[in-house]
């Protein structure tokens, strides 16, 4: 498992580099290394990774000269966040990824075409996959603050259950059913 | 007779529009359906506020007042259950870097209800906190195989767990809604009919309940046009 220290340092040079698709390589190793460690902040780092790899990707965004500007302050909060770690200041760190995720908030909100902002999508994609690793629903929406429902109506739009065939089919479960309620 | 239901299955069951297939399920079983406190809030009180789930949330809502679930207040032994619940479960699998927490405390209160209760059934979508109780090593090689991480069980914390629910089977809202074609209780919301059977267990699995394609048409192909 990787020391916040590195993944900082990791995200902020794939974000300046503008290598989106390893950004988003590094969003899912973050939410696979919090899933083990049920660690919220490197779920939170794997949440902001997600969204900024997303941001990167839209040509509305990236020829935007607003997104220049906040694209300077994400970094400068990076830094920030990397600061904090090193001094042990977890109220700095903190604070600063706050502002990483204002700033992403601000200019979706200012050039998103969506209702639905790019961050709260990120938490849902990113807990989705907090899910396929073997955590239930509820711990998913915990660990990435993605909203249950909408998680699990995600969810319901993937593959993922298909691939893990259940232990018992619906035929095997309405049989146990017919017992229990025929014997009541 | 006494049931559980977690969070997930109410909101598969508003979300498909299936309410009235449900209360008939319901009725017909004389079914005493208990959610948790905690359920009730995830469920309706938190979502209500939130457009997008606010119909959903006033389905179940609905469904409270008109008594079809029951809520049960969180009591101290409630609390006291899903926290012993939740230290057994949350400890149960383990990597090198530590135990697995692999259920939150929506599900331990719903498995609490149940403990309490001494219900034989507890209707829940979700997949992990079914597969620790029906088959926690097929649970194992799946945290083992998508962490790419060696996982050890601790024996002792899992058989202290599946202790607690000797006779307690798990079903999902496709379970239900088979259940209640299979009783005919289709006609206060759809035609008993394979089209709607078919239509009612994709919507189910559309919605989030955990089950396979394979499985629904392996169900479908015994059920005659």
């Amino acid at each position: 498992m990787k020391t916040l220290e590195f993944d900082l340092s990791e995200m902020l040079r794939l974000f300046e580099e503008k290598r989106v698709f390893d950004l988003r390589g590094m969003g899912s190793r973050l939410i696979r290394e919090a899933a083990l460690g049920n660690d919220y902040a490197k779920a939170e780092l794997g949440v902001i990774a997600y969204a900024l790899h997303k941001i990167e990707t839209k040509p509305h965004f990236m020829n935007s000269p607003q997104w220049v500007k906040i694209k300077q302050l994400i970094a400068t909060n990076f830094n920030i966040a990397k600061v904090a770690v090193d001094a042990g200041d977890e109220k700095k760190f903190m604070d600063a990824l706050k502002m990483i995720i204002k700033n992403i908030v601000n200019i979706d909100n200012e050039l998103g075409n969506y209702a639905q902002n790019v961050y709260e999508k990120a938490k849902v994609k990113q807990a989705s996959l907090a899910y396929s690793y073997g955590l239930s629903i509820a711990q998913a929406s915990a660990l990435t603050g993605a909203d249950q429902k909408e998680l699990q109506s995600y969810i319901g739009f993937t593959t993922m259950h298909d691939e893990e065939p259940e232990s018992k089919n619906i035929t095997q479960r309405v049989k146990e059913l017919k017992e229990i309620l025929e014997g009541s | 007779m006494k049931a559980v239901i977690d969070t997930g299955t109410m909101i598969t069951l508003a979300g498909t529009c299936l309410m009235n297939v449900f209360r008939e399920f319901v009725k017909t079983n004389h079914l005493e359906l208990l959610i948790s406190g905690t359920v009730a809030e995830e469920s309706v009180w938190k979502p209500i506020t939130n457009k997008r789930f606010a119909l959903n949330a006033a389905r179940i809502k609905y469904a409270m007042t008109q008594q079809i679930i029951k809520t049960i207040p969180v009591s101290s032994e409630i609390t006291r259950t899903q926290q012993r619940i939740l230290q057994l479960a949350n400890n149960i699998f383990s990597t090198r870097n530590g135990p697995l927490n692999i259920i939150q405390s929506g599900e331990a209160e719903a498995l609490a209800l149940a403990k309490i209760n001494n219900v034989k059934m507890l209707f829940i979508d979700e997949r992990t906190t079914r597969s620790l109780i029906e088959d926690p090593t097929r649970l194992k090689q799946v945290l083992e195989r998508r962490q790419e991480e060696e996982v050890a069980i601790n024996q002792q914390n899992l058989n202290s767990f599946r202790a607690m629910f000797p006779q307690l089977k798990m079903f999902r809202s496709v379970d239900l809604i088979a259940m209640a074609y299979e009783q005919n209780l289709f006609d206060h919301e759809l035609a008993h009919g394979r089209l709607e059977l078919e239509a009612a267990l994709y919507a189910g699995k559309f919605a989030g309940c955990a089950v396979s394609e394979k499985e629904i048409e392996d169900y479908l192909s015994h059920k005659s046009e």
